[in-house]
């Protein structure tokens, strides 16, 4: 072996050593970057989720959006928010011709004025159909029926519904079927809750339960 | 030459070996683990449309409404395999599917089997709704129940109508499904008959 050759081996045998060092560094800079990791998450989530919030559903008081509307209901009846003054008013969008599963929101309010005792009958369900075409104002009457006498149906004309989709920064999508007639509509299935006075609230995913809508209207109607 | 570079990787390379295997033996457990613990028979319930639980699961219980008002506890069915289908009149795809379930009943119902089918339909007129539907629909072989308080879509978790579940004979949930099924293909009345084999008593 030549003498060259002898000093690149050791260069190269010292190859391992030189990784563990590496190693070691890298979990140094790994620890000291949890420590100080873990007090800034704990903050930033403690500070964007108050405890202290007295609401079950999200509370979006002061949102820049899904302020109004005006349209008419399935009697005809033009509608705004000022109409639910004094009242806690429940506001979703769907249709009534679901293809596959339907949604249960109309059912949850129902059950959510149930469990609120006399306070009930100051919670309103409005339901917003994003499919005008099939839903026309004697087909939401007799859906409606099928529901407390007190809740409103809402269909907004093609125009209004873009309208409305901007305000609410809905996602509407119109999947087709396979005839013209059966195509079904993708849409936001949140509620918008509004507090006696018209203003937006609370923000509630599809499914957040009777109880939690009942716990929290119970709030806004005592002025929460 | 080359060989002290060659032993500096080979014990890296048996590690990552090692890895590899580990990970496929955890891999093998608990594939080994859920499947042992399927249904009985869990081989034929891959013909029904439901996702099957892993192993049963107790349910709370639930009290209704049978056709003439009177109450009913879902436990009162224990001793049965039950199907129970959550439903609604203002429900188009509940409405399609209740004929096969009807079929399903006439087909399968007796002391050993039942579909159940459970309205969601609120309000006064409840009942009425849906004994006119099963007239208009000559739905013939199913019992009227009732939920008017919908407690079957919060206390069952039902995320929306029709959500359908199977119940074993200690009145735990199988498997469950949302969406429509056609309840009384050959497939499926074959899955449950073998389902009903061999969970027999």
């Amino acid at each position: 072996m030549s003498k060259s050759s002898a000093r690149k081996l050791r260069r190269m045998s010292s190859g391992p050593q030189d990784a563990k060092v590496e190693r070691r560094r890298l979990a140094l800079v790994f620890g000291i970057f949890m420590l100080l990791a873990a007090p800034t998450v704990f903050l930033v989530q403690s500070r964007s989720y108050p405890t202290a919030s007295p609401f079950k559903l999200i509370d979006i008081t002061g949102a820049g959006y899904a302020g109004d509307f005006l349209l008419p209901d399935h009697n005809g009846v033009t509608r705004s928010l000022k109409d639910f003054n004094g009242e806690v008013a429940v506001v979703f969008f769907g249709f009534t011709q679901c293809p596959d599963v339907c949604p249960t929101t109309l059912t949850e309010v129902v059950q959510a004025r149930k469990l609120m005792g006399s306070d009930g009958a100051k919670l309103k369900a409005i339901f917003v159909t994003v499919d005008p075409e099939r839903d026309t104002f004697p087909v939401l009457k007799t859906y409606m029926a099928n529901f407390d006498p007190a809740f409103v149906a809402l269909r907004p004309d093609p125009g209004q519904l873009q309208q409305l989709a901007k305000e609410f920064k809905l996602h509407i999508r119109k999947n087709p079927g396979q005839s013209p007639t059966s195509y079904t509509m993708d849409h936001t299935a949140a509620s918008f809750v509004y507090d006696p006075r018209g203003r937006l609230r609370l923000y509630a995913r599809y499914g957040a339960g009777a109880e939690a809508l009942a716990h929290d209207a119970k709030l806004l109607l005592n002025g929460a | 030459m080359h060989a002290p570079l060659d032993e500096s990787i080979r014990p890296r390379g048996r590690r990552w070996l090692l890895a590899v295997g580990l990970s496929a033996a955890a891999g093998l457990g608990v594939f080994a683990y859920f499947h042992s613990n399927r249904p009985p028979g869990g081989a034929s319930t891959s013909a029904l449309p439901l996702v099957m639980r892993a192993q049963p699961v107790p349910l709370p219980n639930l009290r209704v409404l049978d056709g003439t008002g009177r109450p009913v506890d879902l436990a009162s069915f224990k001793g049965k395999m039950v199907l129970l289908n959550i439903w609604a009149t203002w429900c188009p795809p509940c409405r399609q599917e209740m004929p096969s379930l009807d079929r399903l009943q006439a087909q399968l119902g007796g002391g050993d089997f039942q579909v159940v089918a459970l309205s969601v339909d609120a309000g006064a007129k409840a009942l009425d709704r849906v004994k006119s539907f099963y007239a208009s629909e000559g739905i013939k072989h199913l019992a009227v129940y009732l939920d008017a308080d919908a407690a079957a879509i919060f206390t069952l978790k039902a995320g929306g109508v029709p959500t359908t579940l199977l119940l074993d004979r200690q009145g735990r949930e199988l498997g469950r499904m949302s969406g429509t099924a056609e309840w009384d293909s050959p497939q499926i009345v074959k899955a449950l008959q073998a389902l009903l084999g061999a969970q027999a008593k």
